[in-house]
């Protein structure tokens, strides 16, 4: 085989790309055909091009990419800061508002280090005097419940997908536009020591160090939970975290933050499971002995719901952050398990709930709040527990 | 995000959505539908990266995640002219054309030439060899190309992507794409037929 063909051709012969096209896995070209089958010039130049072809497709495929690869590319896709998108069109502006759909509530959150917002400002105050929103980044999948814009570098993810919506916001301020939720369905802002769960309102919470410090609602509901107590607000209500207090030697306890304002939590009135309830726990119990933990977990989180200042909202929560973990969720069984030792700290399965938190953390690579999490249950009743937290406090010791 | 964070769950959800529903989240700074526009086509940007030799395997990782970052970035201009993945096959050359100035880029094509596995179906170990050699000599060839005509080629006769798609992918009209593939045969043949002479 020597050089093309082509430079053999006559002056009426098609050009050479059409040659070329025609040796590629492209539709027929009839006319081209015609010509080659009584040129053999062309026809000639028309099978090297498909020979080379052939020998191209000869060469080995790469290998593809690694698991490992994968799960780092996606890890760091992931947690890529955001940063300002060159150009939104108006596609995408269209695709996100039908998203959000029409009836939306409007939802700020803030974390910042900043000083707290002067009390008793009105909303409109706040808003006046607050610096205009620089929309960094949103999230705004077609089943969530809220489309999410970073303000600045925030720092969130979200941790759970709907009916329990859960975003977790590190860091930062975002805003959220929130659909208004139908009956069994939750949307809530958490952070390290507390929590915010929307109600169908408007409202902007501040914090600092991963604590609430402030929230004051300017329309609808907002239920608090921080600090181990439960706070209802509406429209005008506002509630604010007492200062810090002094550092004191040694580790802090992440729930020993007092909260000035929050009230008590309200006595549990009713501290008997109802039948209801009663066949609700049968219910989600059966599913996770059948292996449908899914299914578990949404059924006992539906009992917490229900059983809320109830003794039995306390199993509901437990089992239902056990159920969450056996689907291999581990971002959403360690909040859940967070959120019931916060709200429990004197339950008696604190010390399971440590170490299971505590194995997430280490998972996690999150050795030393996960150490923290093993000390927690050196002193639990059960040996097994207390084995598994010395267990873990030895793999998160620092040789 | 920093280690204290527990690490991002995925939503199944997510992986329902259309890429142009994807493309929307992404250009809204959504880093989950980023994650699974990746999922979707990162293997086909890893292979295409591959087969054009221009960067070292130890790179290929961050050319990807950098094709991806780019997504995002883009993702606001996105006119749905083109698919998405032909879409980000564009974006991935584009990165590739940028890390391919580099230095890395010598580096890249020995390496490529030396861990260049052998052919899945050898015949005889006669023909074993002489096929291997033709082989070498069309990897050896074909790292002299030009990149625009590597890229071509790599789409057209590696890839068997429809020329159409391919002037899609780089914003060229069809007939530059079959002048391009052509000029590419040509050099490659007019290269093997070379080194086959001066053995």
């Amino acid at each position: 085989m020597t050089r093309f063909a082509w430079l053999a051709r006559g002056r009426h012969c098609p050009p050479a790309w059409k040659l070329t096209r025609a040796a590629s896995s492209e539709p027929r070209d009839p006319e081209l055909e015609t010509h080659v089958a009584a040129c053999a010039a062309c026809a000639a130049e028309l099978g090297t091009l498909r020979e080379l072809a052939a020998e191209a497709r000869a060469l080995p495929a790469p290998s593809g990419m690694s698991s490992e690869s994968r799960a780092a590319i996606s890890a760091r896709l992931l947690a890529a800061p955001p940063e300002p998108p060159r150009r939104e069109s108006a596609s995408a502006r269209s695709a996100m508002l039908l998203t959000a759909g029409v009836a939306t509530i409007v939802v700020a959150i803030a974390v910042v280090v900043a000083p707290i917002v002067r009390r008793g400002a009105s909303p409109e105050e706040q808003a006046s005097t607050a610096p205009p929103p620089t929309p960094v980044s949103a999230s705004v999948p077609r089943t969530s419940r809220a489309s999410i814009r970073a303000i600045g570098n925030a720092r969130f993810f979200r941790a759970q997908p709907p009916p329990d919506e859960i975003v977790r916001l590190d860091d930062g301020r975002i805003e959220l536009d929130v659909i208004p939720l139908a009956a069994g369905e939750r949307f809530r802002v958490v952070t390290d020591h507390g929590e915010v769960e929307v109600r169908g309102t408007s409202f902007e919470v501040l914090a600092s160090n991963g604590s609430l410090r402030s929230v004051s609602v300017s329309r609808g509901r907002v239920e608090v939970r921080s600090g181990g107590g439960l706070s209802v607000l509406d429209a005008g209500d506002r509630w604010e975290e007492a200062p810090p207090p002094a550092p004191a030697p040694g580790p802090t306890a992440p729930e020993a933050t007092p909260a000035r304002h929050l009230p008590a939590p309200k006595p549990r009135a009713n501290q008997r499971a109802s039948a209801a309830e009663s066949a609700l726990f049968d219910r989600a119990w059966s599913a996770l002995r059948a292996g449908n933990a899914g299914d578990a977990a949404v059924t006992f989180a539906d009992l917490e719901r229900r059983a809320r200042g109830h003794a039995i909202e306390e199993d509901a929560l437990y089992w239902r952050a056990v159920s969450v973990a056996r689907t291999k969720d581990s971002a959403s069984a360690g909040l859940l398990f967070r959120e019931f030792l916060r709200r429990f700290p004197a339950s008696s399965r604190r010390g399971e709930a440590a170490v299971a938190l505590g194995w997430i953390l280490l998972d996690g690579e999150n050795v030393s709040e996960a150490r923290h999490a093993f000390e927690q249950a050196l002193a639990d009743p059960a040996a097994s527990v207390r084995d598994s937290a010395a267990e873990g406090v030895r793999r998160t010791t620092p040789r | 995000m920093t280690d204290r964070l527990i690490p991002f769950r995925r939503p199944s959800d997510l992986q329902q959505l259309p890429d142009e529903a994807l493309i929307s989240g992404a250009a809204a700074g959504d880093n989950g539908a980023l994650e699974e526009l990746f999922q979707r086509h990162g293997d086909a940007v890893y292979r295409i990266l591959s087969r054009l030799r221009t960067i070292d395997r130890r790179d290929l990782d961050d050319v990807v995640q950098t094709t991806f970052i780019e997504v995002r970035r883009s993702a606001g201009s996105f006119d749905g002219r083109a698919a998405v993945g032909t879409w980000v096959i564009g974006i991935a050359l584009n990165v590739a054309r940028r890390h391919a100035r580099g230095e890395v880029r010598r580096r890249a094509a020995v390496s490529a030439i030396a861990e260049m596995p052998a052919p899945a179906v050898p015949a005889s170990p006669y023909e074993e060899a002489a096929h291997r050699q033709l082989l070498v000599r069309l990897a050896s060839a074909f790292d002299e190309l030009p990149h625009d005509l590597r890229v071509v080629f790599t789409l057209c006769d590696l890839e068997g992507m429809r020329g159409v798609d391919v002037a899609r992918t780089l914003d060229v009209p069809e007939g530059t794409v079959w002048r391009r593939l052509h000029d590419a045969r040509a050099r490659l043949r007019d290269r093997i037929d070379h080194q086959k002479g001066a053995r």
